[in-house]
């Protein structure tokens, strides 16, 4: 998506969400006004809600620009992907008269967060055969149907998942291993700075000791009272390393998850679809 | 797969299952989800996501340096960074900045900002104001439960390292911690240093202007918080990089090697820099202590022996303060204090009315004459006027409207929206915003550039958070600081003998954060306070002010020199700001 594409969808999307939750909305100068439901009020703090899609307009008037960093557009993104979704769909060209479907394919959607101190996301789908649980290479455009009905086999559903989890791996895998390999280096490098200061505050401490002993204190007392002091810093120091590591490795936590948050059936021919 | 990295394949919203129960939805809900899935997608990247959002903002202006700060912490620092701008050049903005971004893109969930207790609330309200970002701190006793409970919170130093607060801090995974003022975090032996370095965090910004104050070392502590190890042991980095046995000069041979040390966890822009796009105003203090009039001082005299009374009587400190406050602010003030003392059971019906009968036969404040008298010689310009009491607020807005002006008021009594209104009133048409001290915090007014302190704020960390509204970024004229008070009231010494002795009008929030980081606001107000009752006469009072005056003042001095000119000179020695032309 470049810029503007994400900043229609970002205009679609928010009207889109208003129309559908039934809300009033008027337009006058690029400002829309809008009387939220009551069923919704609580998600926008129990008030109507002023906006525009124009930057000058918002400079100039007491609304809010809905633009990344909008807290409206933060509430509705937010809303919507708690919404698992599933539907029929059939493709765009697929005329239902002419010909009687022979396969069902599925399209599995995927969000692939990358996890990490820095992260990356995206969004991709699979389209498996429902029978065969071979890929379906074509690029179906899927628009709204309501004409199949089909009987759904759960065993089928879930192979069908298991194969486009395998495939989308395959997908991800140049993505995913550099940024394991990032996570783990990032990791080890704050692991090896750590871990090489606590050692030499250590190597300095045991240093300091020997030059004690060089010294050849004469009161055996003084030199055994300075050696407890020594290994009360040693038990500090290594007490102190362990935690800074353990905050390290927390920091460093990191996930992969492939989250099927959308699915769609739909009819296709297969005679003329290419496996692989 | 390695133990670093989970791998998961959620189905948190049941897909599965609905395909299987043959759950469907409708197509337009299912666009909805896509399309917000999608535009997720495109936040998670090293670019700053919210850009068009903050340059909108009109409560906020955002400058070049603070943007490439932000984006550099996001992309290259990774979320990690001392953040030490010159003063002025918004380093909570900046901070600002990338907690937004950080929360709109889901870097993270929640985080926790430490501040001096003066900033607590001015962090709350430029973060709402601002960023629309509501963090709950310690002093919302409504809401506030415990440091467990809430995802964005604000908390004081002093707070944080209580022992009860520490150990829920310490339970906790925070995903941002954000230190202002973070040179009190400089000695390594202290709570606040032990307790932000042990902190579970993810990302971690410490904000100071002046890293340094007495030596290196402090340096090395605060970076040794934010990525321990980078510099080596205390002892390697001495050898290394320091010069001398003071602690306090860089070795010239090693700079370069440093600067690529520093430039990996410091951001540090000078005002220098930034001159071609900020043009920066000085502060004018215009004091006037004004002869009041016989009944005034009259009146003045009675009522603060009535509380001198009280004072020997061992009553409690705090609502003699609020009352000798009140009578310092306007005559009609002054009634409330009045009728409080009463209530109290202090004086008898008959004195209270004599004396309130005193004070309306004033005919109108000598405080009011004097505002009018500046105005009259500023005609066209905007003035934000400010009181610590409602009645005071009243007054003046009843007796400017007399007189045909256009008046708004804000204060903490006002709803959000009628704030807005207020504000956008006093943009457009009003020539006067009457303020009351607990109102503005957070609010730009960078359009007027007068200042009238009608009363005095007792602590000094709000003079400044009043000068603040209007002095910052962004302000284009010199800033007149009207200070007004009547000869011989408690206000007139605090202005002359403590406040202009350390040029208090013209000190930025970290200067003030540093003079006064060991004095708490009870403690130093109440101090004085009891030397003001204490005191024998006028001369007695102007001896005990000055000593705390000169004190103050010493110590100014001191921490100008040491702090001031030694980061100066330190600094000058590397290239670390966000505007560094080969980033």
């Amino acid at each position: 998506m470049n810029e503007n594409n994400i900043l229609d969808n970002i205009k679609k999307i928010t009207l889109d969400f208003f129309v559908k939750i039934n809300a009033e909305i008027k337009e006058t100068n690029k400002i829309y006004t809008v009387s939220i439901p009551n069923e919704f009020k609580e998600l926008f703090n129990n008030s109507n809600v002023k906006f525009t899609f124009d930057s000058e307009t918002a400079r100039e008037e007491l609304c809010e620009l809905i633009a990344p960093g909008s807290n409206i557009l933060f509430k509705i993104i937010n809303y919507n992907l708690k919404n698992g979704s599933v539907i029929y769909t059939k493709p765009k060209n697929y005329f239902k008269n002419s010909n009687i479907a022979d396969s069902i394919g599925i399209r599995f959607h995927f969000f692939i967060l990358l996890d990490g101190i820095k992260n990356q996301s995206y969004v991709k789908y699979i389209d498996i055969d429902y029978n065969s649980y071979n890929i379906i290479e074509n690029n179906f455009e899927l628009v709204d149907s309501n004409e199949l009905q089909i009987d759904i086999d759960s065993e089928k559903i879930d192979y069908a998942y298991i194969a486009a989890i395998d495939e989308i791996k395959k997908n991800m895998q140049n993505i995913s291993e550099k940024f394991i390999k990032d996570v783990i280096m990032a990791k080890n490098n704050d692991l090896k700075y750590v871990n090489d200061e606590y050692q030499k505050r250590l190597d300095e401490i045991d240093d300091s000791i020997q030059n004690q002993r060089n010294k050849k204190i004469n009161l055996e007392s003084k030199f055994e009272e300075k050696l407890d002091d020594a290994i009360e810093s040693i038990d500090l120091i290594r007490e102190e390393q362990k935690k800074i590591l353990l905050g390290i490795t927390k920091k460093h936590q990191s996930s992969i998850d492939y989250a099927l948050f959308a699915a769609q059936i739909y009819p296709y021919m297969s005679h003329n679809i290419i496996f692989s | 797969m390695t133990e670093e990295i989970q791998i998961r394949f959620s189905d948190r919203y049941d897909v599965k299952e609905k395909l299987r129960k043959q759950k469907f939805d409708d197509f337009s809900n299912f666009e909805l989800t896509l399309l917000s899935y999608q535009i997720l997608s495109q936040f998670n990247n090293e670019k700053l996501s919210i850009l068009s959002s903050l340059k909108s903002n009109q409560n906020l202006s955002v400058f070049d340096h603070q943007i490439l700060a932000a984006q550099k912490v996001k992309g290259k620092l990774g979320g990690n960074a001392l953040l030490a701008d010159e003063v002025g050049l918004g380093k909570t903005i900046e901070a600002g900045i990338i907690l937004k971004e950080f929360l709109m893109t889901g870097l993270i969930k929640n985080a926790l900002i430490l501040t001096p207790p003066s900033l607590v609330n001015q962090w709350k309200e430029e973060l709402l104001n601002k960023f629309n970002i509501d963090f709950i701190s310690q002093y919302d006793t409504d809401r506030f439960v415990d440091c467990a409970q809430h995802e964005l919170l604000i908390l004081s130093h002093a707070s944080a390292i209580q022992e009860k607060n520490s150990a829920l801090l310490n339970e906790r995974y925070w995903d941002m911690i954000i230190v202002d003022e973070a040179h009190s975090m400089k000695n390594a032996e202290t709570h606040k240093h032990q307790l932000v370095k042990n902190l579970t965090k993810r990302y971690l910004l410490l904000l100071t202007a002046t890293p340094i104050q007495n030596n290196l070392l402090e340096l090395y502590n605060m970076i040794e918080i934010l990525k321990p190890g980078l510099l080596g042991t205390w002892n390697e980095f001495k050898t290394k990089y320091v010069l001398d046995k003071n602690i306090r000069k860089i070795n010239p041979l090693r700079k370069d090697e440093l600067q690529q040390l520093l430039s990996q966890i410091i951001i540090r822009t000078t005002r220098n820099e930034v001159r071609k796009y900020i043009q920066f105003t000085d502060r004018i203090p215009k004091t006037k202590i004004l002869i009041p009039s016989n009944i005034e001082i009259q009146l003045y005299e009675k009522i603060t022996e009535i509380i001198r009374n009280m004072f020997d009587e061992n009553q409690n400190l705090l609502p003699l303060m609020i009352y000798q406050r009140l009578i310092s602010s306007s005559t009609a003030s002054t009634l409330i204090a009045l009728y409080k003392i009463k209530q109290n059971g202090k004086i008898t019906n008959d004195e209270y009315d004599k004396l309130v009968s005193l004070s309306k036969s004033i005919p109108i404040d000598s405080k009011m004459n004097e505002l009018l008298k500046i105005i009259q010689n500023d005609k066209d310009s905007k003035f934000l006027i400010f009181t610590e009491f409602y009645a005071t607020q009243d007054y003046i807005a009843n007796e400017l409207q007399k007189k045909g002006y256009l008046v708004s008021l804000f204060n903490g009594k006002m709803s959000n929206e009628e704030k807005l209104i207020s504000i956008k009133d006093f943009k457009t048409k009003s020539q006067f915003l009457i303020s009351t001290g607990a109102g503005g915090e957070g609010q730009n007014f960078q359009f007027c550039h007068n200042i009238v302190n009608y009363d005095l704020p007792w602590n000094p960390m709000r003079v400044e958070q009043r000068v603040g509204r209007v002095h910052r970024i962004g302000q284009k004229m010199n800033v007149n600081i009207y200070n007004l008070a009547l000869n011989g009231t408690i206000e007139a010494y605090i202005l002359e003998l403590l406040y202009m002795k350390i040029h208090l009008f013209t000190m930025t929030l970290g200067e003030l954060d540093l003079l006064f980081e060991d004095i708490t606001d009870e403690n130093e107000q109440s101090g004085w306070f009891k030397e003001y009752l204490a005191s024998k006469s006028s001369d007695d009072i102007k001896n005990r002010f000055s000593a705390i005056g000169d004190s103050w003042k010493k110590r100014k001095e001191t921490l100008d020199n040491a702090i001031n000119e030694f980061n100066l000179e330190v600094f000058g020695n590397f290239d670390l700001s966000s505007l560094k032309k080969n980033e």
